[in-house]
């Protein structure tokens, strides 16, 4: 009864993987296509790519999506842009935890990004590992999310959580 | 005087949990799958390495017009940060471990050196150039961990001390 008990949890946990709706924004098609076949096999099958973050908004105002992974060089706007701009949307889309996912490993980029309302943050090269982190995170330690005049995204306040930044950078005041 | 808007604070589930409800890491991901996830990163290695050489034939192109120029201006800096951002990207993936770290200081020093000009830039290119092509030509042993902290420390003292006063 038990084995049973535990495939029909498991089955109900595939089945909330295949309906989360992934978009993946990036402009290295080398890059995309390893993190698709990586979030693929963890069992994320709903995945949408846009290469620039303007055909990513033109994505979101269609599509809803519950989970975002984003590029920070972009051609055109930036992923910090595209950030800022979805986190302006009024609507529930603008909640959607975003990835960012960058070469770009100084402090002061960890802030930068944190201040556009980036949710978690990966340094490439990409390791499974550290995607497998932030999934962690942001799947057990949801934040509030901020609507302030300069600021809109999720509670940059990460008191019990201070490791979450990649490197030990998160020096963050709370 | 402005009417200043308070700060909203939402206490509110995403659709990514609301979707996957209150289940942990590991409940979901167990360690089987974690490790096909990690064999698809060793499958692609041969393609991020072929990647990582040709990326490294365009940077000695633009290292070459670089050098062409007779004075440098920031902006000569910032234009070699893309592909160097993309070696650094890149190269681990594909085999590369110690390119991704030459990489790394030789990005932190362009992306400061469009900010702030340095001491001697050609000199801390040239000496980067000169690491990236030892590696690449098989000549520096990568699997000499001590040789390769070495190397990254001596590259990052060098970038450094172009900033300093």
């Amino acid at each position: 009864m038990a084995k049973i008990d535990s495939m029909s949890s498991m089955l109900k946990i595939k089945k909330s993987l295949r309906s989360v709706k992934i978009l993946l924004v990036e402009d290295d098609a080398l890059i995309y296509s390893l993190i698709k076949d990586v979030l693929e096999v963890m069992g994320f099958s709903n995945i949408t790519y846009c290469k620039t973050g303007e055909s990513a908004i033109e994505e979101i105002r269609v599509n809803s999506f519950d989970l975002i992974l984003c590029d920070w060089k972009l051609s055109g706007i930036s992923g910090l842009e595209f950030t800022k701009k979805l986190r302006e949307i009024e609507d529930s889309k603008r909640y959607a935890p975003i990835i960012m996912i960058t070469g770009k490993s100084r402090e002061a980029d960890v802030k930068e990004a944190r201040d556009a309302g980036v949710t978690e943050y990966m340094i490439k090269p990409f390791k499974v590992n550290a995607l497998c982190e932030k999934i962690k995170y942001i799947l057990e330690k949801p934040r509030n999310f901020v609507i302030a005049g300069s600021y809109i995204g999720p509670d940059r306040r990460r008191k019990d959580n201070p490791e979450a930044i990649p490197n030990g950078i998160d020096r963050r005041e709370g | 005087m402005s009417e200043q808007k308070k700060a909203q604070i939402i206490e509110q589930k995403s659709s990514f949990n609301e979707k996957m409800g209150n289940v942990k890491f590991d409940e979901v991901f167990d360690k089987t799958t974690l490790h096909k996830a990690e064999s698809i990163v060793l499958k692609k290695e041969s393609e991020f390495k072929n990647a990582t050489k040709e990326d490294y034939e365009n940077l000695l192109k633009a290292i070459e017009k670089f050098n062409r120029k007779e004075n440098l201006f920031k902006g000569d800096y910032e234009e070699l940060t893309e592909i160097i951002l993309r070696i650094k990207s890149r190269a681990e993936t594909g085999g590369f471990g110690l390119v991704t770290l030459v990489a790394k200081s030789l990005f932190e020093f362009c992306e400061t050196a469009s900010q702030k000009t340095p001491i001697d830039g050609r000199k801390v290119i040239r000496l980067h150039m000169a690491s990236f092509e030892q590696i690449f030509s098989g000549l520096f042993d990568e699997k000499n961990h001590e040789k390769a902290e070495k190397l990254v420390a001596g590259l990052n003292a060098i970038v450094a001390a172009n900033f300093k006063g």
